[in-house]
Parts: structure tokens; sequence; C-alpha cells
């Protein structure tokens, strides 16, 4: 590949349609929770999930000794942390030092109870549900179809399938939940249709298209179920601004793309052919009971009112992932913050009547 | 012996010993097929070479992703140790950070240490003035020697008395008017602000200067009268003729033997002033001398680079994937030396102090361990070459193949009985038998509990 293609601008995998269908409005910051703790907070927070229960999990992965514990923190936007929960195998939660599950990196959720995390070391799938409990694990060694090396990005797809990425063998995979092996697709390089260390991975719930956050080429690939390569986003803005090692991708009800820009400190916005509508940087609120360890820590109390620049306390760092609820939320995995931050879409769905006929409409190519 | 185009094993061996991280005898051979001056410059020209990518590092150590826990800046240390084709830079940023020692005990701050840290890395081989310069502004050095609170009106020396004494010139080579002159100088320089962690995490902490808690009367320095600021303290330590003596002492110490020697010191302090004050000629000078050439096995081993020599010999932890770099952190603390955090301001103490009961145990643990780890792809490949000596190898064949391919490495007469009546003097072993890996293997853990095998 040329530096120009390389450099090309994303590639649109679909024309733009006859009239606009969508008005986006823009995102109100709703809200932020979480803070630096290890029983009613995160520590090592890696992603988040929704059982349906009507809580967050929120993936910690806590390094204690040499190995990792893996905890789920089970919360709300209400900054409520009323319980963890640990995997659990037949009865008896893991041990500090002892522990099965060690390197915990990425989890989904079918939405019904059971939740899903890739286990990086372990090179496994995960199932429990929502009490700890184990239910069963999965995952071969191996660079092969159907083999995992250092699975990173796992997301429940709508056909009640799970998509898996294999960071190490620069694959994305399709398995049932119980680990039957359907298909899969990549190989390494920095072509178009390549990948190299792959991390997040998200199915476009319109077409079934797999959005993988391609990390190391510093993109993001859509890809058809069967591994055609369709788009590749690359660009932000009119300013050929580029992503920096981007982790984690989601794709709305909409067919908008929100990916976490892990390296540049930010999530991005683009529309379903690709081309960026927005950023955001963080626009996080001290939680009252952070607020309430600062009053219990004087010291720190002191401190603070010397804080330079505290604007930068609302910004992202190292933002890891990125989940969607029905409610067009946002929830940002805000990592070396130790907290969640969430957004909400605003947006008009345009009916045809409501727009005037397409001759009067601007070329969408001008876009 | 050493030729225009190609240098002894033994003597590139002893050099990658102390100017790097040591090496096996496959890579020792290789570096041999060039002259002994270019292997030299290899080592000193540090631009000739990239620093390791660090981004795998940082995906696969996801738990140091919020800089915060307090081995995480010496196990990205060892990361670097291990793969780095700079290793030169490394062993100067930790001579350094020996010398200036700050310890996050009480800085307290992981960021600030990685911050410190890689100041030392980025300066360490560059000009001592800058580094002198760079120094006094690093926001962990400022909390480490409580400079913070070195007001205008109100003069804490801690940081003026210890540049003199533990930074440049030593002690007897300055009066308390230099020590109370340079606190004066540096008073009002500081951070903008310390750095609370709860509940949010980090932030981060720069150097400042506040013109209005300055002492801005006249000071006396060496015989000078005028207003100072810090830097031009810095520019006239930097001239003194203890200041050459005292970089030159650090970096022989470090780098050929623990007691200085006068003639020597006196030649690399004239090179510090010939150069005007860069380290890199003077490394390049000393490692071209023959007292560094001939000062073999004269130094006990420091336990950051015990640990990274047996990774470089294993093979190990070349993939950021691999697990347990945090290991090796923590067997460096328990042989007596843990990265970014020295006990006192002067630093380790180094020498045959590295080696008492409880930390040579560890050490010799630590190796025995990692030697017998026949699936390490480096402890495979020493014994394939020793498979390759021949269909049998007596004893005494084995423990001298051995020890070559250790690193080229030498035993006293009275160790080498030692071992040789553990191993059996008569024994003869068939390197094509299956249980050959595992005798090799035993040989190498043989050495490696050897006191020989602790001196570098």
């Amino acid at each position: 590949m040329t530096t120009a293609e390389k450099n090309a601008p994303g590639t649109e995998s679909a024309p733009a349609a006859e009239y606009p269908t969508l008005l986006r409005m823009g995102h109100r910051f709703e809200t932020s929770f979480g803070q630096r703790l290890i029983i009613d907070g995160l520590y090592g927070g890696m992603d988040l999930a929704f059982p349906g229960d009507g809580w967050i999990y929120v993936l910690n992965r806590y390094r204690t000794a040499d190995y990792p514990l893996v905890r789920f923190a089970v919360c709300n936007i209400n900054d409520e942390f009323p319980r963890n929960i640990v995997p659990t195998i037949d009865g008896k939660p893991q041990e500090y030092g002892n522990e099965t599950y060690k390197s915990a990196l990425m989890c989904d959720s079918d939405g019904d109870g059971t939740l899903f995390f890739t286990e990086e070391h372990a090179n496994k799938v995960v199932a429990l549900d929502t009490e700890g409990n184990v239910l069963f694990d999965w995952g071969e060694t191996g660079d092969g179809p159907g083999q995992l090396n250092a699975p990173a990005g796992i997301t429940y797809a709508p056909d009640g399938t799970l998509w898996v990425v294999s960071t190490r063998s620069h694959r994305v995979q399709n398995f049932s939940t119980n680990g039957e092996y359907i298909g899969g697709f990549g190989e390494f390089g920095s072509h178009h249709g390549q990948l190299d260390h792959p991390w997040g991975v998200a199915v476009d719930p319109i077409d079934g298209s797999v959005l993988v956050a391609d990390w190391r080429n510093d993109r993001v690939q859509r890809f058809s179920p069967s591994g055609e390569h369709m788009m590749t986003i690359d660009k932000v803005g009119q300013h050929g601004d580029t992503m920096s090692r981007p982790s984690d991708v989601a794709v709305d009800a909409h067919g908008d793309i929100y990916v976490c820009d892990r390296g540049n400190d930010r999530v991005l916005q683009f529309n379903p052919r690709g081309l960026f509508i927005e950023s955001f940087v963080g626009d996080a609120v001290m939680t009252e009971r952070g607020a309430d360890k600062l009053m219990a820590n004087q010291d720190m109390l002191r401190w603070r009112d010397h804080i330079v620049d505290l604007d930068r306390e609302k910004r992202f760092w190292k933002p890891t992932a990125v989940k969607l609820d029905d409610e067009f939320r946002i929830y940002v995995l805000d990592q070396a913050r130790y907290r969640v931050q969430v957004y909400r879409k605003t947006f008009r769905v345009l009916q045809p009547d409501e727009v005037e006929p397409a001759e009067t409409y601007l070329d969408p190519k001008i876009n | 012996m050493t030729t225009a185009t190609r240098t002894d094993v033994s003597l590139v061996a002893h050099l990658m010993r102390r100017a790097a991280f040591g090496a096996p005898a496959w890579q020792l051979e290789q570096l041999a097929e060039t002259s002994y001056e270019e292997l030299v410059e290899n080592l000193v020209a540090i631009d000739r070479h990239e620093r390791p990518v660090e981004d795998l590092f940082d995906r696969f150590h996801l738990d140091f992703a919020d800089e915060e826990r307090g081995n995480a800046s010496g196990v990205r240390w060892f990361y670097r140790m291990v793969n780095t084709a700079r290793p030169l830079e490394e062993n100067v940023a930790l001579m350094w950070h020996n010398r200036f020692a700050t310890a996050a005990s009480k800085v307290n701050n992981s960021r600030a240490m990685a911050v410190h840290m890689n100041m030392l890395r980025d300066n360490g081989m560059g000009n001592y003035r800058t580094l002198l310069q760079k120094l006094s502004r690093d926001p962990a050095m400022i909390w480490w020697l409580d400079q913070q609170t070195n007001h205008g009106e109100a003069v804490n020396e801690n940081y003026g008395r210890e540049l003199l004494e533990l930074f440049s010139m030593g002690r007897g080579n300055y009066s308390e008017t230099e020590v109370r002159s340079a606190a004066e100088a540096f008073s009002g320089w500081t951070i903008d602000q310390t750095i609370p962690r709860y509940p949010n995490g980090w932030y981060d902490t720069n150097f400042v200067y506040r013109e209005d808690d300055h002492y801005h009367a006249d000071k006396e320095f060496f015989g000078e009268k005028g207003n100072f600021n810090g830097d031009d303290i810095i520019d006239r330590i930097v001239t003194q003729p203890a200041t050459g003596r005292f970089v030159a002492t650090t970096l022989y110490r470090f780098f050929v033997a623990d007691k200085p020697d006068g003639e020597a010191i006196e030649e690399l302090s004239d090179v510090y002033f010939r150069s005007n004050y860069e380290i890199s000629e003077m490394l390049r000078a000393l490692f071209l001398s023959d007292r560094f050439k001939n000062a073999r096995f004269e130094t006990v081993r420091w336990p950051a680079k015990h640990v990274a020599y047996l990774m470089k010999l294993t093979g190990e932890h070349t993939d950021p994937y691999q697990p347990g770099l945090t290991v090796l952190e923590a067997k460096s603390l328990a042989m007596g030396q843990q990265l970014l955090n020295p006990p006192t301001v002067e630093g380790w103490h180094t020498g045959r102090e590295w080696i008492d009961s409880a930390f040579l145990i560890e050490r010799v643990n630590f190796a025995a361990d990692r030697l017998a780890n026949l699936e390490a792809p480096g402890v495979q490949k020493m014994v394939e070459r020793l498979r390759e000596r021949g269909p049998s190898l007596s004893a005494e064949e084995l423990l001298d193949a051995a020890l070559y391919e250790l690193g080229c490495l030498e035993m006293r007469d009275v160790i080498r009985d030692t071992v040789l009546e553990e191993v059996g003097e008569d024994r003869v072993f068939d390197t094509a038998s299956a249980g050959f890996g595992r005798e090799a293997t035993t040989m190498f853990q043989f050495i490696s509990s050897s006191p020989d095998f602790q001196l570098a």
C-alpha cells in the first residue's frame, strides 16, 4: 500500500440516502460514576456490560501480586455500587493468589442474565451468571480458525452469536455462545482488510456487519460477516487528524459508530458511512461519594485547593471501552480515572414528508 | 586478541557485561566479527539505534494503565533493559539513578517517578550541565529534597547542599558559603501542585519558577558575587575541577571498578573538560582505555543487572505478552535493589555489599531457576550448542563449554574443583541422550550458584 492509499479518507461502504433520515442534534453529558476504590468502586476497569437486570457490570482487573483478580463491580449511573461478583466455580469464588481466571479483558452480555468475558492469557471465553457462577468456559489456544491467541474484544450479536477478537492472530471470529466455531476472518498487515493487533469489536444492528478496532493500524474497519472488507475509518474531521490506537467500537440503532480513540484520550462519533460527526473528550463531575472521600482525607482536600488546572479532572484518560444502551446513552469506561462517563444522544428521526424533494437537496458528496 | 576487524570474544563479553546487560556466547561471537572500536561506537552513539517501541508493552500491561502502581516504572525499566538496542543508555540511567538517588518511598507518586526515570534516560549520556539543569527542575527530585519548601524568605538548604555534596563535587570541595548561596539561588524553584490521587487519579505536576518566592539579593559563590539564580550556580559548578573528578569517579565506579584509580580519574576528568562536559565522550574514552579492558570480573553485578543478564541468557521477555515481568522487579527487590526506590539519598551500597546471605540466596535461586528452564528459548539454544560440540563431553569439557555459553565466564580453580567434584570428575556426558538437556542445565545451575557468577 502506498502512503497515499494508506492516508486516503475513509472509504464509504454505502451511498448516502436520498434524503436525510436522521437529524443529529448532538450529545448531552449525562453523568459520571465510579471512583478509585477496590470494594465499592473501580480499579483496573476494562469493560462493562448490561445483563438485563437494570444494573451495569463493570469488569475490573486488579493486579494483586503477579496475576490479577477478576471482579465485576455491580453499579448504576447514580454511583451506587451495592455489590461485586467474582468468578465462582462450583460454589467457590476464585481465591486471591490462586485464581483460575487472571487476565480478563473485555466483556459483553446477552442481556438476559449471562455475562461473557475474554481471558487474554488463558485464551478462553468465560460465561457466568449475575451472581458470578461460572456457567462454562471454552477456547483452544492457537492461531488457526476457531482458536484463540490473546482474545480481547467480545460482542454479543443480534443473531445470538459471539464475535471474539483474537489479538495475536490478528483475527475476528464468530462462535456460538457455547464455543462452536462458525466463521472468521483476518490476517496480519496494514492494507485495507488486514489487521494488526485488533482489540474491540461490534456488530452493526442494522446490517450485521462487523466493526473492528484495528488497534495497531490506528483505524476502524468494517467487514461483512463473511470477512469482506467494506470500509476503513482512519481520518477524523476535515484536517486529516488521525486516530491513535483505538481500543473499542460500538454501533447504535441508527448505525452511528462510536470509537474509543484511546491514544488521543477521546471518543469519536462517525455516521454509518464513516464520516466524522463529533468527538467527546470527557465532561465528568466529581460524584458525591468522591467528595465524601476528600472530606474524609483533609490532606487531599487542602492539596486539591492548590490544583492549577482542574479541567483535566473532567477529561478522559485512556478511554478504553464504549457501550451503548437502548436509550441512546453512550457509556465510556474512563480507565485511568476509575469511572464511567455517560453521554446521551439527542436526535430527530425524519420522515419523508418532513424533508423537501430530492432535487433541491445538496449533493451528498459535498458532505 | 583484538585486530582492526575482529575482537576477542572474551573482551566483547567484558564490554557487554559492563556497558550492556551481558549476552550469551552465540551473540558475543556475532559481535566479535566487529572491531572493538566499532563495538564501543555502537554502544556510545545511541542515535544509531531506535529505542524499543513500547505500545505493545502498554497493551499487554493494562494493569499499569493508571500509572499509579509503585512497581510500574520498575517493570517497564526491566522491559527496556531486556529489549533495548541502546543498552548503554539504560545503564547510564541506572548509574545516575543511584547517584541522584530519588525514591518512590518519599515521592509516593509513580507518575512523577516515571518522569524522573525518563529524564535520566533522556539526558544521562548528554551534557552534564544540561543534566543538572533538568535534575533541578525534576518534580520528583524537588519533592524528594523538599525544594518546594525553599522560599526566598525562609531558605531550605537541603537541595543546595546535596547538589554540591552528592550530585556534583563531593564533600570538602566547597564551603558553607556555597551551600547557602546555592540554596538561596534555587529558592522559588518548585512545582505547580502536589498530586492528590483520590478519587479519580493523578494530575501531572510540573516545575515552576516563582519569581516572587526567590531570594533576589546578591550571593557569593566561589568568590564571585551576584544575584545568582539556579542556572547560574550550575554554570559555575560544572567548571570546578572537583566536579570533573566527581563525574569521572561516578563513571569509573559504575563501569570499571569499585575502587577508583587516581590516574584514571584525572584522565577521565580531563575528557570531561575538553569535551565541555559531554558524558558520551567520557564513556567513549573510558571503554577504549586499557584500564577498562583489563578490569574483568572485578565488580559485583548489580541486582537489576543480574536479573536483566539472566533474561538476556534465557531469551525471555522479548515478547511483552509474556506474563511475569513484575516478577523481575520483585526479584530485584529481593536481591536488594528495588528500582525507583533506593534506600537513602546516598543510593545503594554497591560492591561487596550487594552480597549478604539473604541477597545471595535470592540471586542464586533466581539464576538457578531460570537457567533450568528448558522451555526458555535461550536455554534451548545454549543446550543445542553444547550438543554440537560432539557426541560426548567430559565433566571438565562440559564445565568449560557451559561457562563459555553463559557469556564467556571465568571461574577460579578452587571453585572449578568443587563443581567438578559435585558433578563427578570422571563422568562423561552423552550429548545425544534425552537427558542431556537436564544435565546441561544442572551444570548451568552449578555455575550460577558459584561466587564467581556474581561478578561482572
